[in-house]
């Protein structure tokens, strides 16, 4: 087992002025599920990549367990990978494919047999060991694809989007297992999506990325639930958090979000952090789930603590329903129960929990409060 | 009335049915004809010599494109003697064998370098093999023959391997690089990860994923070294160690010829290029047009 630590890390592709990676220092402990998460291009199959050795590191240092591996070759690394493509050589059998890391470490036939042997009865694939991959179906070639990494026995297990190639369902279900999977043999995983339900679900702790910069390194929960910057706001949670741009004005010692379609009164407590923002712009940010109508509020919000909307469109979803709301020229979504009648052109208040409101700086794009 | 208005829609659809099926049938023929008349192009040269391969000089004369009736069996027994096929036919074995060999080895080593390695000079050498490639052999004829004399290889077996692997390479690390260039980066990713060095990626992975290349590369070695006519004429100044290519020559004297042994030697000659052709068909048309999709 082996923790991984990332350095001042940087990769420069030639001919690029921007980074693929800059400057990525972060620790994957021992054992842990770290998901590197991110929209394509924000490099974190670059950076899983450079802890393969696959690519060389420009600048910083990457340290697996006590050594550093900048210029050990992939084969000294003892890391395993299990790649998008699945990457199984179709010219052998599975039981080729997953015996060919052993046979490369010179492990000696009879633990080569069993070994193999065993990490197909855990990934029940012991039935289709002597065919070749061309004659399995896509979960089964993904199943080979983890068992080749799982027989090495290594210190890591690197994962660039394994599941991307399989439909919906299956999805879900090998997630599951994988989940299982770590669960039993332990080793460290950095496990590359660029798919949030995956990052959330799976990882102990999720790094999130965008152009080539770490934004945030947490717990799932905490990314959800305190985003440090607009662009982890945004991108973790399915509809996307609600972005408004909302002058704060003081009046008789409360500080109001105001906007040409609402002005609406700013908690004490949040308030406070924002003291040094009145009459400035900044970005107000509230998830589609807690922007709800007024009256299902724990509590119920104050009058001047609530946003007035005209219900736009409703799409229903059977466990839920997703209302577009409009302000002025301001568009909110809400993600709300599916027992609120609503219809299209209907006047309602919606309004967030206190704690639930995230204001962020226009120009650093910060989380302020 | 009724009678009318049940039958229109039956016999509208059944009509334009007929005329696209006929239209559809005429095109079939169309294809068909144009395909009989290119195998018809390309089978009467054969047929001809075939033919003209159990004639006579005088049956030849008198109906240059007849039948040969009676076969003159005794052309092939004769042309066998003459030309030295017992003697050349092994001998053009031995080096068809030993240059697809050399070829195919050096051409994936070189091809391999050159798609999958990064190294100074990579596009460079490239450039330089594809200038290879459309160098004729005629303008390299006279130096050759000095390098091969001044390695001590005129006149050896060496003597025409040697040259004829060297001009072979520039086609085939071309076509091998290609062929690299097309299998997937990730199973060799693979492979590094699984603890394999640069050697053994590319000797357990990558060549046997190559090998409808190798076979596309060892048909063309095969073709060239057979008929090949210049090199051994210069080069392979031995009697006893030319190829079958060269005994074709003695069919000809100063101020005649015999059209019906040379058709036979002829025959000797190019049996068993379609044989081999006939054992790789499927490796070589795999190879030739891979990579022509995606």
């Amino acid at each position: 087992m082996a923790r991984v630590i990332f350095e001042n890390v940087t990769k420069l592709y030639g001919g690029n002025a921007a980074p693929a990676v800059n400057d990525l220092n972060m620790e994957v402990m021992d054992r842990e599920f770290l998901v590197l998460v991110g929209p394509s291009g924000c490099g974190k199959s670059t950076a899983m990549r450079m802890v393969a050795g696959l690519e060389e590191i420009s600048d910083g240092r990457i340290i697996i367990g006590d050594r550093v591996v900048n210029d050990l070759p992939p084969k000294d690394r003892d890391v395993a990978m299990v790649f998008q493509s699945y990457a199984l050589y179709p010219h052998m059998t599975v039981y080729d494919n997953l015996a060919y890391p052993l046979k490369l470490r010179k492990v000696p036939k009879p633990e080569r047999d069993q070994r193999v042997r065993e990490a197909a009865r855990i990934l029940d694939i012991e039935q289709f060991l002597d065919r070749k991959p061309k004659a399995l179906s896509g979960g089964q070639r993904q199943r080979v694809a983890l068992g080749r990494a799982i027989v090495r026995n290594a210190d890591l297990f690197l994962m660039d989007e394994p599941l991307s190639n399989l439909d919906a369902k299956l999805r879900v279900q090998t997630r599951a297992e994988l989940i299982k999977l770590h669960e039993r043999v332990s080793t460290t995983t950095i496990y590359v999506t660029h798919d949030q339900v995956e990052a959330m679900t799976m990882g102990d702790r999720i790094a999130v990325m965008s152009l080539g910069v770490l934004q945030q390194l947490d717990t799932p929960q905490n990314l959800y639930d305190v985003p440090v910057n607009k662009f982890v706001a945004g991108f973790i949670g399915s509809p996307s958090m609600n972005f408004v741009d909302v002058t704060l004005q003081a009046d008789n010692g409360r500080i109001y979000a105001v906007t040409p379609g609402f002005k609406m009164r700013v908690p004490d407590l949040t308030g406070r952090a924002l003291e040094q923002y009145i009459g400035q712009t900044v970005t107000l940010g509230v998830r589609p789930e807690h922007l709800l109508e007024r009256s299902r509020l724990d509590g119920n919000a104050p009058p001047d603590a609530t946003i007035p909307v005209k219900v736009d469109i409703v799409e229903t979803l059977g466990n839920e329903i997703f209302v577009y709301l409009v302000s002025g020229s301001v568009t909110l979504t809400s993600r709300m129960d599916p027992d609120i009648k609503l219809q299209s052109g209907q006047e309602i208040e919606v309004a967030a929990e206190p704690r639930r409101l995230h204001f962020f700086d226009p120009k650093t794009e910060q989380r302020v409060a | 009335m009724g009678t009318t208005a049940r039958s229109l829609p039956r016999t509208r659809p059944v009509t334009a049915d007929r005329s696209w099926r006929l239209r559809q049938r005429l095109l079939a023929a169309g294809r068909y004809a144009l395909l009989i008349g290119f195998l018809v192009v390309f089978l009467v040269p054969f047929v001809w010599y075939a033919s003209m391969a159990l004639k006579t000089e005088r049956q030849i004369a008198a109906s240059p494109f007849g039948l040969p009736i009676p076969p003159a069996w005794d052309n092939l027994e004769q042309a066998w003697t003459l030309g030295r096929y017992s003697q050349y036919l092994p001998n053009t074995v031995v080096y068809a064998v030993a240059v697809i060999a050399g070829v195919c080895t050096f051409s994936c080593l070189s091809g391999y370098a050159l798609a999958r390695l990064t190294f100074p000079g990579r596009n460079l050498m490239f450039l330089l093999l594809l200038v290879g490639i459309t160098v004729p052999f005629q303008s390299l004829m006279i130096p050759t023959y000095y390098l091969a004399r001044d390695l001590n290889i005129l006149g050896t077996r060496l003597g025409m391997i040697v040259p004829a692997t060297a001009f072979g390479l520039s086609f085939g690390s071309f076509l091998m690089r290609a062929f690299f260039r097309g299998l997937p980066e990730e199973i060799a990713d693979a492979a590094r990860v699984d603890g394999g060095s640069e050697w053994r990626v590319f000797r357990d992975v990558m060549l046997p994923l190559a090998r409808p290349g190798l076979a596309t590369l060892a048909t063309f070695s095969f073709l060239e070294t057979w008929t090949a006519f210049l090199l051994p004429l210069v080069l392979v100044q031995r009697d006893e160690l030319r190829p079958v290519s060269l005994g074709l020559l003695f069919f000809t004297g100063r101020y005649s010829s015999d059209r019906g042994l040379i058709a036979a030697g002829v025959m000797f000659t190019i049996v068993p290029i379609i044989l081999v052709y006939i054992a790789l068909q499927r490796k070589f048309i795999e190879g030739i047009t891979a990579g022509a999709l995606k």
